[in-house]
């Protein structure tokens, strides 16, 4: 799990300024969602993966690799969609079981496609965000749209003992694997019991000393950050109105022309 | 009958499920893109309220003594390291537990509701499990309408003078289980083929594989869990007052 963040990081895009680079991922989404064609969903996935892999440099093979982690849900939820079953036989597919029948309909089909683009579209956009903005980025731009400061004080506070706790809990994983904590799964329940009871306490002492020692530092509420200027380049502007008004022309004229639909 | 019957297209639906079968199962977040604008919206704003009474609640602790940050902000991150962990489930995949129940049964559910939406956005961008557009609904299922039933189940086992490690697990269990429900009614609503309750019963049947399991699975892990913490944590526990904000009645048991 680490390594998202990792690529975070080391993106090229890095230099981008993240309220520009959350924009465009949120528009891009709403967009995807709200024109709800095949078309536009492929644009929009194919503008993110570039922006993400070319210009990104984040390697393909772990783009690919990231894009299936969705695939299970995708899978089940679409075949969930679109098969049916029914009283009466549907277009396509109808298998008879008893009295009703197993069907597949064109309509459903579609809708089914449809979906599927829309949703490797969306998330084509999500990785865009995740893969070329850190996390304290991203809060700084929620401190912008005024969310509470309490929330991104959490949220940073969060960010950072999820690494520790996974640290330690990964130690706790190797020791309890070497003592063949995961032969059966009767003992691996139980390992994962005890790795997690264990965990829950010492994190509970870690909290009260990262407090002291935070206090120790004039720690008052607020955590400040080394805030990074990033401007935003002109040529960045006009290009990501240009990305807009193509992807939305595309989907209007699509829709219009009942293209693909 | 003949005519309906296209045998060519069933070792296809075959290869897919049986593909599907040997990717890894995470818990049941809704993956980004998966519903209509519409329905991202209005979860979006049933959560609302919910977030904005959990954040002044911690608030009001958080002004009483600026120490219980921390522990709020640790118990989080145990929640999303807890969901990382793997567990075997009955069908020989692995699954992740949600940390639901244990989420509820020590904090109580308004601290849960907050830091659930916060570890659901982690989720989302660190690991990609579930997604920003599907948020509002996987905060409802997951964030809110789980731990509500998890702790109201353990409150009532207790007032009932039930064993608590009964209480514990039919919790964790329940908030489970609830969660799946919730999600596959949101399912059913955004996908209404064949009619709403038909969707809805699709869904729950298909998810019922994986979720079923995992629920029992998680009702043992969280017993183990709240055994060792009763066992060696009383400090600790008594700390967690705080975030009651009342006299705890958990020390009693042990």
């Amino acid at each position: 799990m680490t390594s998202i963040d990792k690529y975070a990081y080391i993106s090229k895009l890095n230099k981008m300024n993240p309220m520009l680079k959350f924009v465009i991922a949120v528009l891009s989404m709403v967009v995807c969602l709200g024109m709800d064609h095949i078309a536009v969903s492929v644009l929009i996935f194919l503008a993110m993966s570039w922006l993400t892999v070319a210009r990104g440099k984040i390697s393909l093979k772990y783009y690919v690799k990231l894009l299936r982690i969705p695939l299970f849900f995708l899978v089940v939820g679409v075949l969930t969609i679109i098969i049916n079953i029914t009283s009466q036989p549907a277009d396509l597919v109808s298998i008879p079981v008893f009295s009703k029948y197993v069907s597949i309909s064109s309509e459903g089909l579609f809708t089914g496609i449809v979906l599927v683009f829309k949703a490797f579209g969306t998330v084509a956009c999500l990785y865009f965000l995740s893969l070329s903005t850190p996390m304290f980025e991203i809060t700084q731009v929620f401190n912008q749209l005024r969310c509470p400061k309490i929330f991104t004080e959490l949220m940073l506070l969060i960010y950072r003992f999820i690494f520790l706790l996974m640290d330690t809990s990964h130690m706790m994983v190797i020791s309890a694997d070497s003592r063949l904590g995961y032969m059966t799964k009767k003992t691996w329940l139980n390992s994962t019991g005890m790795i997690a009871g264990s965990l829950f306490l010492k994190s509970f002492k870690r909290s009260m000393r990262m407090y002291n020692a935070m206090e120790a530092r004039c720690y008052d509420g607020t955590i400040e950050f080394l805030n990074e200027e990033k401007p935003v380049k002109k040529r960045q502007i006009v290009l990501t109105v240009i990305y807009f008004v193509c992807i939305l022309a595309v989907g209007i004229i699509f829709r219009l022309k009942g293209w693909m639909q | 009958m003949k005519k309906y019957l296209k045998i060519k297209y069933i070792p296809v639906f075959v290869l897919l499920l049986v593909f599907a079968a040997g990717l890894p199962s995470g818990a049941m977040h809704i993956m980004e893109g998966f519903l209509q604008p519409v329905y991202c919206i209005a979860w979006g704003v049933v959560c609302v309220p919910f977030i904005v009474l959990g954040i002044r609640s911690i608030k009001k602790i958080i002004d009483r003594d600026r120490k219980t940050i921390m522990l709020i902000a640790m118990c989080a991150a145990f929640a999303f390291v807890l969901s990382s962990f793997k567990i075997p489930s009955v069908t020989g995949s692995c699954s992740h537990p949600t940390g639901v129940g244990l989420g509820a049964i020590f904090f109580g559910p308004m601290a849960t509701s907050v830091f659930g939406l916060i570890v659901l956005l982690f989720q989302a961008i660190l690991l990609a499990h579930g997604g920003i557009t599907t948020l509002g609904a996987n905060v409802f299922s997951m964030a809110i309408a789980g731990p509500i039933v998890s702790y109201a189940v353990f409150r009532l086992v207790k007032k009932l003078n039930g064993n608590a490690y009964v209480g514990v697990f039919l919790a964790a269990a329940l908030g489970d289980l609830v969660t799946y429900c919730v999600t596959s009614i949101q399912l059913g609503i955004a996908y209404p083929s064949g009619g709403f309750l038909a969707a809805t019963a699709k869904f729950l049947a298909v998810f019922a594989v994986t979720q079923i399991p995992l629920a029992i699975a998680e009702g043992i892990v969280t017993v183990l869990i709240y055994n060792l913490v009763v066992k060696y944590g009383k400090e600790e526990i008594k700390s967690l007052d705080v975030i009651y904000g009342k006299k705890s009645d958990k020390q009693g048991e042990s």
